[in-house]
């Protein structure tokens, strides 16, 4: 049986959205407890095979002791370390790949081509071939299995890893996608697994032919559409194929989103304060976006992020509440304030069936704006 | 519709009632006399309480202001006349929600009406939603109508008929957005602006940054490729120290077994050394040595001694032997001598003979016959040739000569023979030979004295020789007896002397040799020399030591230029900023920019609303609000006013017959103040005006109005009690008075 970890996107150096400056430089320093909790996860499963596919970093000009931090990290695990370099940290000369000295039990695929590398075998064991190719440059229009000679020894194992996107079956090819990867390729690769990066939210394992493969997602969130938690993906592969499959997580910040019906909320901050706290136990670990929702003449995004951010790691408020329907009453007044009305519902882009003139968001805004300037409030935006 | 009567626990009123009449309703009552509260009551049974009171009063909830006095829950009950039914409504609390709870019911069936409800039931019953009602026939607490100031005149006119809000303009709703407006893109001062200078900043020096880390990166390689081949290179020095360290400590165990083994040697030496008493100091020692060789060079020359005299005693005995000459038996050298000298004369004399006439005869002779024969032979020539002559004369001659001849011969012979004889005792050939066997004999017996002599000399040099040799030996002996009592002969005292002396040599040299190997030895320890632990596999580098020091210090020279030149960047790089905190920022200020942008549409859009809007209004409000308004205020003057104007700008002019215009800035508070009632009647009429007419609530009106136009007032408004109810509550009992009589007017005290 060979056991295997599979992971890929860990995007050290990269941005991470919401948090200020501080914070996000404060995340980068955190990539270390990461490497050290992947490093953990790899040992305590004593695995074989540790595969990593692609963009362990984000973009080429990382910082030294990031590197420095990985090339440690993977020196000390007691297995076979591949990489296959990505689309963010897609090989040349002048990436971090090349310029650093890497340590003898990690192999790093470094042609477009697939190549193959077979380890020394193990006592007892199969063979182990592994099949990698990495990205030479930020987009890769060929599939990373063009050309692929299917094996045609099922004696041993047969592994691929490497960075790119599987159309599906019933959709046009987009001819901007990046290494895109045909799912009749999968099907005819003739391999046990292939281990794939690329996507940052993991998916169930597929079966095509006799090949699995899956996204084992990043393994550390960097924005609100990864609200999974992260982690990696620990298999055991039999010589008739993988036998388990499960996923590890690491103890990285998850992003968080909720949405929160703020209609006829007097106390909406406290409110939030509390709801949230009763429901994020980590919160001061993770990161939070609320969308709020329902009916409200214009919540004060800034006051409510100011009264909330401290509770949180990091926070992120987005309005997508509407103008209470009550209001539209006015609009009958022979005042100002009901010609107003009037003249903004003449503008209703839902009515008008037309969002692209004024989008709905913006509509809501100017509607809550403007009625904010004729009821003498203040600019709730600022 | 109209109110009835009315029962309220409410605020101050604990179950008071109050009933009210179709028309002009005069409620007077001092100061917190119930009047504000009553007016909420009306209120909020129609509509309900208020969460927020902030329009009303100044932030308080109605709750908090309306829960009756005595801690009950506030509850109420108002009829009021709705087109022919006269209807109950009632409301109270319902759970925690404050005149939740309501009722309405017919008066006479008793019948709930069902399209009343807690909710819909002001907005039914009046005809307009509770802020419509609210600012146009209502005017709750804090709805003074008197004004202390023109701008605040100016301010409430054009809210009422702008916005219908008392607090806004248009013109503050304008000049609001586009401070908005402003706030978000004006100059450099705006956020967006402020914004985007910020984020091209960001974005250049995360540009920079990108560069720098670019070039960061391979100092960092350059660095640490200079660090490993530094490193490689002590690895090689370390090898030569180890080496080093190894011949140090082979030297180290060498000099340690030398050592040893020296020490070892010296004690054995020392304990030599023991063995003897006391070993005097080496020249004595050599003195004694000297000693020694004296004495043993006594015996060769004793012997040598006894050679010569030997020698001397063979030569002596040679001598004697030679000495012993029959010739001259039992003779003295003298007795022989003059022996030798006597034969000798005589020989001398027999050889004189001999040798002078003899010689002469035998000489003549000779001629004689050389002649003869030569004659001879010339005659036997002649003979043959000449003449026989000569032959015979020749003959004769030789003939006489032999003759003669022969007489001296035999002479001759005698003498002869006697000498011969001599010659032969002295066994010599000639005369002066004898001289020679004299003096040889004579020397002989000299050289047999002298032998004698020496002879005797010898022996007494060598009996002084051994007398001396027995004393040195005697004394050498004891010497040696002093350190080395052991000994019984001088081959063993010399023994004992080179022992002595070698001991001595031998423990100077074996201390000096002691002392280098501990110098070395002590050396050696401080370089660090030990016993080797492991003896490892080690490989001289290819290049010597200093070649490697020469080179180390070049590598040291470039890695510190490219480790300055790194902090240096990574220093810049540091001002720069993180570039992850360059990219949260980036995207920071593109999602604020993108923000902001929109807030920016949206105020565009909602001005354009508002400016169409106010358009509008315009266009449809002021013709009929100014001809409205201008007769309520000619009513309210008494037909001083003959009209009242509101400008776009809304500036309210009044004009009086056959004057100019006059703005409202000009006129006294009174006048501004009934301007202020005239627009807030004509509201209500344009507001107002559809379907059943709703009750005007005034709350202390007509304070500032002096008697006439009070008076003025009232009338207008006991007119239009005709068509909708007043309800006016004083704290003047003038108002009272005045109406007391009217017959459309009910007075009422509370």
């Amino acid at each position: 049986m060979l056991k295997m970890i599979h992971a890929s996107d860990f995007h050290l150096d990269g941005a991470y959205e919401v948090l200020s400056p501080q914070k996000a430089a404060e995340r980068r320093q955190e990539q270390q407890a990461l490497l050290d909790h992947f490093q953990e996860v790899v040992i305590s499963h004593k695995v074989d095979v540790v595969l990593l596919a692609g963009d362990l970093f984000q973009g080429n000009n990382v910082y030294p002791e990031t590197v420095d931090a990985l090339v440690e990290c993977l020196g000390k695990l007691p297995c076979w370390v591949f990489i296959a370099p990505g689309e963010s940290d897609y090989y040349s000369p002048k990436s971090p790949y090349a310029l650093w000295k890497w340590p003898k039990n990690v192999h790093i695929f470094k042609d477009e081509l697939t190549k193959a590398v077979t380890p020394p075998a193990v006592e007892g064991q199969p063979r182990v071939t592994i099949y990698g190719n990495a990205q030479v440059s930020p987009k890769r229009k060929r599939s990373p299995l063009d050309k692929f000679v299917p094996p045609n020894n099922w004696s041993s194992y047969h592994i691929m890893l490497t960075h790119g996107l599987v159309e599906k079956p019933d959709t046009k090819p987009d001819p901007e996608a990046s290494a895109p990867i045909l799912q009749r390729e999968i099907n005819n690769s003739g391999i046990h697994y292939l281990a794939l990066g690329g996507q940052h939210n993991r998916i169930k394992p597929v079966r095509l032919g006799r090949t699995y493969y899956t996204y084992c997602g990043s393994a550390q969130g960097q924005n609100f559409d990864e609200l999974e938690a992260k982690g990696v993906i620990y298999l055991e592969i039999e010589i008739t194929g993988v036998s388990s499959m499960s996923f590890v997580p690491l103890n990285a910040r998850q992003y968080h989103g909720v949405k929160v019906d703020i209609s006829g909320q007097e106390t909406l901050l406290e409110n939030l304060r509390r709801g949230l706290a009763h429901r994020y136990p980590q919160r001061h670990r993770d990161i939070l976006q609320v969308i709020l929702e329902g009916e409200s003449m214009g919540p004060n995004l800034r006051s409510l992020t100011e009264g909330l951010e401290e509770e949180f790691y990091g926070l992120e408020i987005v309005d997508n509440s509407v103008l209470p329907k009550k209001v539209w009453n006015r609009k009958e007044e022979e005042t100002l304030l009901g010609m107003f009305l009037k003249e903004m519902e003449a503008v209703d882009p839902e009515k008008l069936g037309d969002e692209e003139v004024i989008d709905p968001e913006t509509y809501q805004l100017a509607l809550r704006l403007g009625l904010a300037a004729l009821e003498n409030r203040e600019d709730f935006t600022l | 519709m109209r109110i009835k009567r009315m029962k309220a626990r409410f605020g101050k009123l604990a179950g008071d009632s109050l009933s009210l009449g179709t028309g002009l309703n005069i409620i007077i009552g001092a100061n917190e006399g119930g009047k504000s509260t009553w007016s909420g009551f009306i209120r909020t049974m129609l509509y309900g309480m208020c969460e927020d009171g902030k329009e009303l009063y100044g932030g308080l909830s109605d709750r908090s202001r309306f829960t009756p006095w005595d801690g009950s829950r506030p509850e109420g009950e108002m009829v009021v006349q709705w087109g022919k039914d006269t209807i109950v409504l009632k409301r109270s609390d319902l759970d925690d929600e404050p005149f939740g709870e309501f009722t309405a019911v017919a008066e006479s069936t008793g019948r709930y009406i069902q399209e009343l409800s807690a909710i819909n039931c002001g907005e039914s019953l009046v005809g307009a939603s509770m802020e419509v009602f609210l600012r146009s026939a209502f005017i709750g607490h804090g709805g003074n109508l008197a004004v202390h100031s023109a701008p605040d005149l100016e301010r409430r006119m054009a809210a009422l008929v702008s916005s219908g809000d008392e607090d806004v303009t248009y013109a503050q709703v304008e000049e609001a957005l586009t401070s908005w407006i402003r706030r978000r893109r004006s100059g450099s001062n705006g956020l967006i602006p402020k914004l985007q200078e910020e984020l091209e900043e960001v974005q250049a020096n995360r540009e920079k940054v990108g560069t720098n880390r670019e070039s960061l990166n391979v100092l960092v390689k350059k660095e640490q490729s200079l660090q490993e081949k530094l490193q490689s290179l002590e690895e090689d020095l370390d090898i030569h120290r180890r080496l080093e360290k190894r011949d140090i400590n082979e030297r180290f165990v060498k000099v340690q077994l030398e050592l040893e083994e020296v020490q070892a040697q010296y004690d054995n030496l020392l304990r030599q050394r023991e063995k003897f008493t006391k070993i005097p100091g080496k020249a004595r020692l050599l003195d004694l040595e000297d000693n020694m060789n004296e004495v043993l060079d006594m015996e060769p020359q004793i012997r040598q001694i006894e050679q010569a005299i030997r020698q001397v005693e063979d030569r002596l005995d040679d001598a004697i032997s030679r000495g012993e000459d029959t010739r001259f038996p039992d003779m003295t050298t003298e007795e022989a001598m003059r022996q030798i000298s006597t034969d000798l004369e005589e020989v001398e004399e027999l050889e004189l003979k001999l040798s002078k006439k003899a010689n002469v005869y035998i000489k003549a002779i000779g001629f004689a016959m050389i002649g003869g024969f030569a004659v001879a032979s010339g005659g036997f020539a002649s003979a043959q040739h000449q003449s026989l002559f000569g032959l015979l004369g020749g003959a004769s001659f030789v003939g006489l000569s032999a003759v003669g001849m022969m007489l001296g011969l035999s002479t001759n012979r005698r003498r002869q023979e006697r000498l011969d004889e001599t010659l032969a005792f002295y066994q010599v050939k000639h005369a002066g030979d004898m001289r020679e066997v004299g003096n040889r004999y004579s020397a002989i017996q000299d050289e047999i004295t002298t032998l004698n002599g020496q002879v005797e000399q010898s022996y007494g040099s060598l009996d002084t020789m051994r007398k001396k040799q027995r004393d040195s030996h005697e004394t050498f002996l004891k010497d040696v007896k002093e350190f080395a009592p052991d000994i019984s002969n001088v081959k063993a005292a010399g023994d004992a002397i080179s022992r002595a002396l070698r001991l001595e040599e031998q423990l100077k040299k074996a201390e000096d040799l002691l002392e280098t190997k501990k110098s070395l030895h002590k050396e050696l320890l401080e370089k660090g020399g030990d016993e080797p632990q492991t003896m490892e596999e080690l490989v001289a580098p290819t290049r010597s030591f200093s070649e490697l020091e020469n080179e180390k210090v070049m590598t040291e020279k470039d890695w510190k230029e490219a480790k300055l030149e790194k902090e240096k960047l990574a220093e810049h790089q540091d001002l720069l900023g993180d570039v992850v905190s360059l990219e949260a920022r980036e995207k920071s200020l593109l999602a604020q920019i993108e923000r902001r942008k929109k807030e920016l549409r949206a105020l565009e859009i909602a001005k354009n609303a508002l400016n169409r809007a106010y358009d509008q209004v315009q266009n449809h409000f002021y013709p009929e609000l100014n001809r409205l308004a201008g007769d309520y205020f000619t009513r309210l003057t008494g037909g001083k006013y003959s009209s009242l104007s509101l400008t776009r700008e809304l500036e309210a002019f009044t004009l009086k017959r056959e004057e100019d215009p006059r703005s409202a800035l000009a006129l006294s508070q009174g006048t501004v103040d009934q301007i202020y009632l005239a627009v807030r009647l004509a509201v209500a009429d344009l507001c107002l005006s559809k379907g059943e007419l709703c009750p005007i609530v005034l709350d202390d009106a007509l304070v500032s109005f002096d008697q006439v136009r009070m008076e003025y007032a009232l009338d207008l408004l006991a007119e239009m009690g005709e068509h909708r109810q007043i309800i006016l509550f004083t704290c003047h009992g003038r108002e009272g008075k005045y109406m007391a009589k009217h017959p459309k007017a009910k007075v009422i005290a509370l």
